[in-house]
């Protein structure tokens, strides 16, 4: 029994802490039915939750406007010895449009879980409208709502408010298929007073705009918001400090969201085919053109300016083409624009200057410049045209051009042209192959010689020295016989000078002192040993000559005796 | 068909003729201001030989044809045949002063500008002459040395500047050729190219815009197309039936 009851208090603890621990996720708004300049809260709550819950926010977007969030927060609560947690995030929304509206069921990730919320209903109501007295309200203002392509219209955003605020932030409007010109950008807000349906208000204007449509069909202007700190009415105790001057020190204050009414405007198309020259100006315009000078001289500048004035989309569409007469030259025009300030239509002048330089003598007509609008108070489209000018060139020299628009460097080629053509059949080269003088090769040639040269020479000097020798050598034996058969006096003397001369020539000796030894030493390894010995006697024969034993026998034979022994001895010295 | 048969008269007018009548010829249409046949004939004439005379008047027949981008095609053949003609270059500096866009390539520190100055004014015969010219230098000084003419410390001032001269010539010599042989130039011959950030034809890959006249360095070529670099860096392709290869 007693196991039974500890049982059944478990179960029902378990139970609790499952039923208290389970995660649940709600939303919440902290109104249902708000006026259109009305912000309201939007909270997501998940208890028991671990984490941070993730929503997926984006199907809200399609009918509301996040003004701030998310903003996050965590409480923790004892309850009974029990703890409850929660966590929520919380937006502050802003209703995109009037009637019924929808806060979808959203998709809320916790962990890894998925939840999804309850849809909630919230009733968005014109409160803020003029007709319903609304404290704070922006009025947007179209002086027309039926226009041309490239028609003006001018939106006029107006502040009324019967209370106290300041102005945090404006967010000016957006739209698409309008060309946006700023006509008035209010930096400090002004009030006046003013009274509505007997009510009274203090009106600022915002912001002014110059819409011009770019295309037909029912386009709409987006709304203009504004966030301001409105001032809020003191909710102290009265009591001795309740006057206006401690009030004044305890002001509180609440930031408020207001946003004008879109507006719907009908773009008509043009009644009439348009011209094809048309490029789309529209409004009242008036085009002049005049040249600085009439009269020029060939080669000086003339400035020719096109003055656009008028009012009407300006800036927003193209002149057409000008045709110059041939033979003048023309440089790119500048162009600038001046706006009146001083008027809600767009209006103002927008000058071109062009430079012309006539390259020949002559008269010539400048055609008048035309512009083709559309004029929307006679529904009508309307040429303009300025008048012809006419320029008289005079011939001229090119040393007068002068004119200040130019630079240095420009001017030096003006009135000049490219040098002529060449007749002269020139020596043609071959494609690809570059043409080299011979005598740039002649010159690697002589700088070659050059560094050869020098060494070539001495060389050459050497051998001639060397081959006179030789040649001397060879002919030795010849001159010694040719010699030996002429008749001397002193045979020995004779025979010996001549044997000598041989051997002087043959083994290219250079001593002019020959004697038997140095004889021996020469010839030693050269010829055979008896023709040595044979050359030696004979040298000494000759050496010891008249005054020899044999002097009388030898002279006969010693002629013979030598030239035999010079044959033979030529034989062996090759 | 008349068109047709003119051309064909002219291709067999063009094969049979020698280049010096033809030369005439040419120069004969273009003193009868008949440019365009001026034309033909001397682009006819430069399919077979080459002289910066004949790119010179060429060049003057495109434009007075108002064919800007093939003028300075032209210019440009003749220029890198002859860099030193004051012909060419004054009607290239001319014709350049009409094209639209104006590159201005980023200041070079003034000795690289010097040096790029020289390098443009001398074609590489001109480096191999110059090259000869100090040889020759150098040999003579050689053989006044053996005859021990100068003095020692005269003798290397000499060497050491012939030689540097010879290493500086040599240098830009490489220089040259390497501009010459390695890097692909091309002019726009048509109005205006859109320069893409690819070679595709899509609308949105615009990067910028060249006009005729314009010199830009190839960098990469594809099927029909030609990356190209111009002088300030930028880079993009252009279809390559509208620019001319130099």
């Amino acid at each position: 029994m007693i196991y039974k009851t500890i049982y059944r208090m478990i179960f029902f603890i378990a139970l609790n802490n499952f039923i208290l621990g389970q995660v649940t996720v709600t939303a919440s708004v902290d109104a249902n039915n708000i006026s259109r300049s009305e912000t309201v809260g939007f909270k997501i709550v998940a208890i028991n939750a671990d984490g941070t819950p993730n929503v997926d926010i984006s199907p809200i977007l399609k009918e509301f406007k996040i003004v701030s969030g998310p903003a996050q927060q965590t409480n923790i609560q004892w309850l009974n010895g029990s703890m409850t947690s929660s966590r929520s995030l919380s937006w502050t929304l802003l209703a995109k449009k009037v009637g019924k509206l929808n806060v979808p069921a959203l998709n809320v990730t916790v962990g890894k879980q998925v939840y999804r919320t309850n849809p909630i209903g919230i009733t968005v109501e014109k409160g803020a409208g003029r007709s319903n007295m609304a404290n704070l309200f922006i009025e947007a203002k179209p002086d027309k709502e039926q226009v041309y392509p490239g028609e003006q219209v001018t939106v006029t955003y107006r502040l009324f408010t019967r209370l106290n605020l300041s102005i945090e932030d404006i967010e000016y409007p957006k739209s698409v298929g309008f060309w946006n010109e700023d006509l008035r950008v209010v930096q400090t807000v002004r009030f006046r007073d003013t009274k509505i349906k007997g009510v009274e208000y203090k009106v600022a204007t915002l912001y002014k705009a110059a819409m011009f449509p770019t295309q037909t069909g029912n386009l709409v202007i987006a709304p203009m918001t504004a966030i301001c700190n409105v001032e809020k009415p003191s909710r102290r105790s009265k009591g001795v400090f309740d006057n206006s001057f401690f009030n004044s020190m305890y002001r509180e204050s609440q930031r408020q969201f207001i946003q004008s009414d879109s507006l719907d405007i009908d773009v008509m198309s043009y009644p009439k085919r348009p011209p094809d020259d048309f490029t789309g100006a529209v409004g009242k315009f008036n085009v002049t053109a005049w040249v600085d000078t009439p009269n020029v001289k060939v080669n000086e500048a003339i400035t020719f300016r096109v003055k656009l004035s008028g009012s009407g989309n300006l800036n927003q569409f193209n002149m057409n083409m000008i045709s110059f007469p041939q033979n003048m030259e023309v440089f790119p025009p500048t162009s600038s624009f001046k706006r009146d300030e001083f008027r809600d239509e767009l209006t103002g002048e927008q000058n071109f200057e062009y430079i012309l330089i006539p390259r020949l003598a002559g008269k010539f007509q400048l055609n008048p410049i035309t512009l083709t609008y559309f004029d929307p108070d006679v529904e009508q489209f309307i040429t303009t045209r300025s008048k012809p000018e006419g320029i008289t060139v005079y011939p001229g020299d090119k040393s007068e051009i002068a004119s200040t628009k130019f630079n240095r460097q420009d001017i030096s080629m003006i009135g000049e042209d490219i040098r002529y053509i060449r007749s002269r059949n020139p020596s043609w080269y071959n494609i690809g192959k570059q043409y080299i003088p011979i005598w740039a090769w002649g010159t690697y040639l002589i700088a070659g010689i050059l560094f050869v040269f020098p060494g070539m020479l001495s060389k050459v000097k050497a051998n001639r020295s060397s081959t006179a020798s030789f040649r001397q050598s060879r002919s030795a034996l010849r001159l010694a016989l040719k010699n030996l058969s002429k008749p001397a006096d002193d045979p020995f003397a004779y025979n010996a000078l001549v044997m000598y001369q041989y051997f002087q020539s043959k083994l290219f000796l250079s001593s002019d002192n020959l004697d038997p030894f140095i004889l021996e030493l020469a010839l030693k390894d050269k010829v055979h040993e008896s023709l040595l010995l044979e050359a030696v006697s004979l040298a000494k024969i000759c050496d010891a000559g008249r005054y020899g034993p044999e002097a009388g026998n030898a002279a006969e034979t010693l002629q013979t005796k030598v030239g035999e022994l010079l044959k033979k001895i030529d034989k062996e010295i090759v | 068909m008349k068109r047709f048969f003119m051309i064909l008269g002219l291709m067999s007018l063009v094969m049979g003729q020698s280049a010096d009548s033809l030369f005439q010829l040419g120069n004969k249409y273009y003193t009868a201001e008949q440019y365009h046949e001026a034309a033909n004939i001397y682009e006819q004439l430069s399919r077979r030989v080459a002289h910066e005379d004949l790119y010179l008047n060429l060049g003057n027949s495109y434009f007075r044809m108002g064919q800007v981008g093939n003028a300075i095609w032209a210019y440009e053949k003749g220029n890198a045949l002859s860099p030193r003609d004051s012909d060419i270059n004054y009607n290239l500096k001319f014709v350049r002063s009409q094209i639209r866009d104006r590159i201005l390539p980023p200041d070079d520190f003034f000795l690289v500008a010097f040096y790029r100055a020289i390098v443009e004014k001398l074609t590489v015969p001109d480096l191999i002459t110059l090259g000869g010219l100090i040889f020759m230098l150098l040999g003579f000084l050689y053989v006044l040395q053996l005859q021990s003419v100068f003095t020692e410390k005269l003798a290397s001032v000499a060497n050491g500047t012939l030689l540097l001269s010879i290493f500086v010539t040599g240098w830009i010599m490489l220089d040259k050729y390497w501009d010459v042989s390695e890097k692909q130039k091309a002019i726009v011959i048509v109005r205006a190219v859109d320069v893409r950030s690819g070679p595709i034809r899509r609308g949105e890959n615009v990067v910028f815009q060249i006009h005729e006249g314009t010199k830009a360095e190839i960098t990469t070529t594809q099927t029909g197309w030609y990356e190209v670099i111009l002088l300030d860096g930028k880079k993009g392709w252009v279809p390559n039936t509208q620019m001319r290869l130099l």
